[in-house]
């Protein structure tokens, strides 16, 4: 079966982009004071010359200081008179042409698969030449993440935050790679220093030590950052991340001010923070924040909830296309192919792009498999559920799992008495660990493969089924596949009366534990 | 009130026909519009003497009354008026053969300007600046004007190194002040208005930003001088002649195309001063990520004119990154930089690399169009 995706209590990690995708309040300072009075001058100086005397010099110096940042509809004139004059070179033209407002690209569209071979050549030579650029070492090192070569990352990761100890940029990007990596301890000593300065470099600090469970320093100055800037898009990821650092040591009410501070004017990663708090602690949430740019976090999870199910996929490949190495999109997003829509295509795009970045997670090569030998090809479905028993270890969350998809591969291999053995194993194995909805899930999936090859569905009759599955009580998502998955199978069953060929095997601990669920959904 | 400096029309500028001292007459007009410099504006005319030329600069005391301050603003044009005169006074006195010759300069009484004083400086007249020579030129002789550049910029680190010998640092170094004579062979700098000399006081000593701020090295416009006044002024001056180097090939200077390469919101940070965060040691990175996108384009460009001379277009692509690091603190040639208690700033290395290759590809020229 496919692995279900874990109610995680997120944190507010920074999010890992290239630089020319960057949001740009992540690289903005805090404050802007007046523009210089002399840079001020030079600039009207140079626009009345212009428009005194219009010429080729007159126009390029007055782009020359449009560059520093100004503003003012002369310097598209100027520029458009470079472009159509003769008498410019191609230089200046070309410099012209950067101050004429850009045309808005088109979106790319999620499915175009991203060069990142093509990134690493170019960008390993670009070094080879200007070995001391810390921004390319970044961007090699996140195009080394994306082809799941960890630590040729991190080797550049090292040397872009020796270059650049104090870049915002640079040590968010280091603090999201040492999360990727699970290394946390040097981020946090990189961060700690420099953490007091910077709302951002505060706000990583914040998650990351809330993530490894560290106790943090110099957490007053950190606070005292919230009252210093005057632009609340600056603070908003560190009050997100100070409210769940304080949620999870104090409780809501604490947390609750650092949380609507964060709502002023939050940021994608906010927005998804403010989310998943709705969801788990009943806070309002203001729906209007979706449409937030880069918001397909939050956007995956709201259309989820509401059954949109062509949306929620649609918003995890923009999500996956976002933090492409981050397994959740591809958990998320595989979860509703296969278990939703039965699309096990896309099931498979999204385990083997989550598999570039994270070759060596259980999770996806068990979702491959799975979706695989749904797709009927039982070879490679068989070949990469060996290799996740083999990355699998001891845990004992994904031994369960992948009993119940070695399950699946029985039954369709036309092996139904060692298939049920598996999945009972399964279920078992999730009741003794108390993960329930991955017993409800083993359960639904040992029931369609028995009715699936003519058998009736074990422990509970067809209305029982019904009645567990659709009770209040039952786990959103879990009725979601229900319905989805087992349902139809059951109305056709009901309509055609179809008989029941028999079997009955015994899993007293699973019984009681279903009609205990059923017991409560009555009462 | 007159206005004694019209903009438009020549034919009624009250200059045309004034007489100076030593026989000079005032005869046209050469820049149309008031051009700023060293605080004080000025305007440019041609003066002659029997079959003599010379460039004159009249200094514009019209826009003192214009200011908001007119007591101030007119101590601030004769102080850097005084300045001017005296720097190349002391240059003249070094017989410094790159820098613009000053023939004379004085004060003659004229009614028809403010205060009845014309205060005036008298040069040798230049064929044009080096923009006419660079941008216009389009003869399509790519390596003979590249040979033509490399003498030029040897020329004018010739001239920089002699200024700075005797304490004298440009400070405004721009095509516009680069000036071309003898039939475009000798390259000459003009303009001391916003300069500093060791040995007096000038008017805009304490500015944060001497010259032109478009032309300004990034440790500037972000308000991150070296805290040595004397090595950041030699920082500067060393990016200034390296953005003349990328001039003379990509026909932009360096810090507008550097610019162009910048995020908005850290372009928008010239404009001011954070409370929170880093500020230039932040945007630093992204700087040197722009600087080497543009080194790539350089050497790109320069090989290309060089008709695929690979050997000289990496030499003249390092010498400009040596001169042009966005980090003052490792600006200038590693060969200087190397030495233990000497000057990174030091342009003797730029003078003798520039010869060399300048008479180099001078030879590939000639064998190409010969």
């Amino acid at each position: 079966m496919h692995e279900q995706p874990e109610n995680i209590r997120r944190k507010v990690i920074p999010r890992w982009r290239k630089l020319d995708v960057t949001p740009k309040e992540e690289l903005a300072f805090s404050s802007q004071k007046n523009t210089s009075a002399h840079l001020q001058d030079e600039f009207n100086g140079l626009l009345l010359q212009w428009q005194s005397s219009a010429s080729v010099n007159n126009a390029a110096e007055l782009l020359y200081a449009a560059t520093l940042g100004f503003d003012d509809p002369e310097i598209y004139h100027a520029a458009q008179f470079i472009i159509e004059s003769r008498d410019a070179s191609p230089g200046t033209k070309r410099l012209a042409t950067t101050c004429l407002p850009a045309v808005d690209a088109k979106n790319e569209d999620h499915t175009a698969t991203t060069k990142t071979s093509f990134q690493i050549r170019t960008l390993k030579k670009e070094l080879a030449d200007y070995p001391r650029n810390a921004i390319a070492h970044v961007e090699l090192a996140r195009a080394y993440v994306l082809s799941g070569q960890t630590e040729k990352a991190n080797h550049h990761i090292r040397i872009a935050t020796q270059l650049a100890p104090t870049s915002r940029f640079v040590l968010r990007s280091a603090g999201r790679f040492d999360v990727h990596r699970g290394d946390l301890e040097r981020s946090l000593k990189a961060l700690a220093n420099v953490a007091s300065r910077d709302p951002w470099l505060a706000a990583a600090y914040v998650s990351i030590a809330d993530l490894g469970n560290r106790s943090l320093k110099k957490i007053k100055p950190i606070r005292a950052l919230l009252d210093q800037a005057h632009d609340p898009a600056q603070i908003s990821e560190l009050a997100a991340a100070l409210g769940t650092l304080e949620l999870k040591s104090s409780g809501l009410k604490k947390a609750r001010k650092y949380f609507q501070l964060s709502s002023v004017a939050p940021n994608e990663n906010v927005v998804a923070q403010l989310y998943w708090l709705s969801k788990n602690y009943g806070v309002g949430f203001d729906e209007q924040l979706l449409s937030r740019l880069h918001a397909y976090e939050a956007r995956a999870q709201s259309a989820a909830s509401t059954q949109s199910w062509p949306i929620a996929i649609d918003s995890c490949w923009r999500w996956l296309d976002d933090e492409p190495f981050s397994i959740r999109p591809a958990y998320e997003g595989g979860f509703v192919a296969s278990e939703i829509l039965h699309d096990f295509k896309t099931t498979q795009e999204f385990a083997h792009r989550g598999l570039i970045s994270n070759p060596k997670d259980v999770g996806l090569t068990n979702n491959l498999a799975y979706s695989l030998i749904m797709d009927e090809n039982l070879y490679a479905g068989n070949e990469h559920l060996q290799r996740a028993k083999q990355l699998a270890g001891a845990d004992e969350r994904h031994q369960l799992i992948l009993q119940a998809t070695e399950g699946l591969l029985c039954y369709r291999r036309g092996n139904s008495d060692e298939g049920a053995r598996l999945y009972m194993s399964a279920i078992l194995h999730a009741h003794e660990l108390k993960a329930q909805s991955l017993m409800h899930l083993a359960y639904l999936h040992f029931c369609f493969e028995e009715m699936r090859i003519g058998h009736a569905p074990p422990f509970l009759s067809l209305d029982q089924i019904e009645k567990v599955f659709t009770g209040p009580s039952m786990n959103k998502t879990t009725k979601a596949v229900f319905e989805n998955m087992l349902l139809p199978m059951l109305l056709a069953r009901q309509k055609y009366g179809l008989v029941d060929v028999g079997h009955t095997p015994s899993a007293p601990y699973f019984e009681r534990e279903l009609l205990s669920n059923t017991a409560d959904s009555e009462s | 009130m007159a206005d004694y400096y019209p903009e438009n029309a020549e034919s009624t500028d009250p200059l045309i026909g004034a007489k100076l001292k030593d026989g000079w007459t005032i005869t046209s007009r050469i820049t149309r519009k008031a051009k700023q410099t060293g605080g004080a504006f000025s305007y440019g005319y041609r003066a002659q003497r029997g079959g003599d030329e010379a460039y004159l600069k009249a200094y514009d005391f019209e826009r003192v009354f214009q200011a908001d301050e007119p007591m101030k603003e007119l101590e601030k044009t004769v102080k850097s008026f005084n300045f001017e005169v005296e720097v190349l006074d002391l240059c003249a006195r070094s017989n410094m053969k790159r820098i613009v010759r000053a023939i004379a300069h004085g004060v003659i009484d004229n009614d028809k300007v403010p205060f009845g004083k014309l205060y005036y400086l008298l040069f040798e007249l230049a064929e044009d600046d080096i923009r006419g020579q660079v941008i216009a030129d389009n003869s399509g002789k790519d390596v003979a004007k590249i040979a033509w550049s490399l003498r030029s910029l040897h020329q004018i680190a010739a001239a920089l190194q002699q200024l700075h010998a005797r304490g004298i640092f440009h400070q405004d170094l721009r095509p516009s002040n680069i000036l071309v004579f003898d039939g475009h062979k000798v390259s000459k700098l003009a303009d001391f208005g916003r300069s500093h000399c060791a040995a007096m006081d000038a008017p805009h000593d304490e500015a944060r930003v001497p010259g032109a701020w478009r032309y300004a090295p990034p440790e500037l416009l972000y308000d991150a001088p070296l805290p040595d006044k004397k090595s950041q002024r030699a920082a500067a001056e060393l990016y200034l002649f390296g953005s003349m180097i990328f001039f003379f090939v990509m026909h932009v200077p360096m810090t507008p195309e550097l610019m162009t390469l910048m995020r908005p919101e850290h372009r928008m940070a010239l404009f001011g001063g954070t409370n929170l965060g880093v500020y230039f040691r932040d945007v630093l990175p992204f700087l040197v990520d722009g600087h080497d996108q543009l080194l790539r384009l350089f050497k790109m460009r320069l090989t290309e004119l060089l008709s695929g001379d690979q050997n000289s277009a990496e030499k003249i692509t390092d010498l400009l990154r040596y001169a042009t690091l966005p980090d003052p603190a490792l600006r200038g040639h590693p060969s200087a930089r190397r030495i233990k208690f000497g000057n990174p700033y030091e342009l003797q290395r730029f003078v003798s690399a520039f010869n060399l290759i300048a008479w180099a590809v001078e030879r590939e020229a000639v064998k190409l169009h010969a």
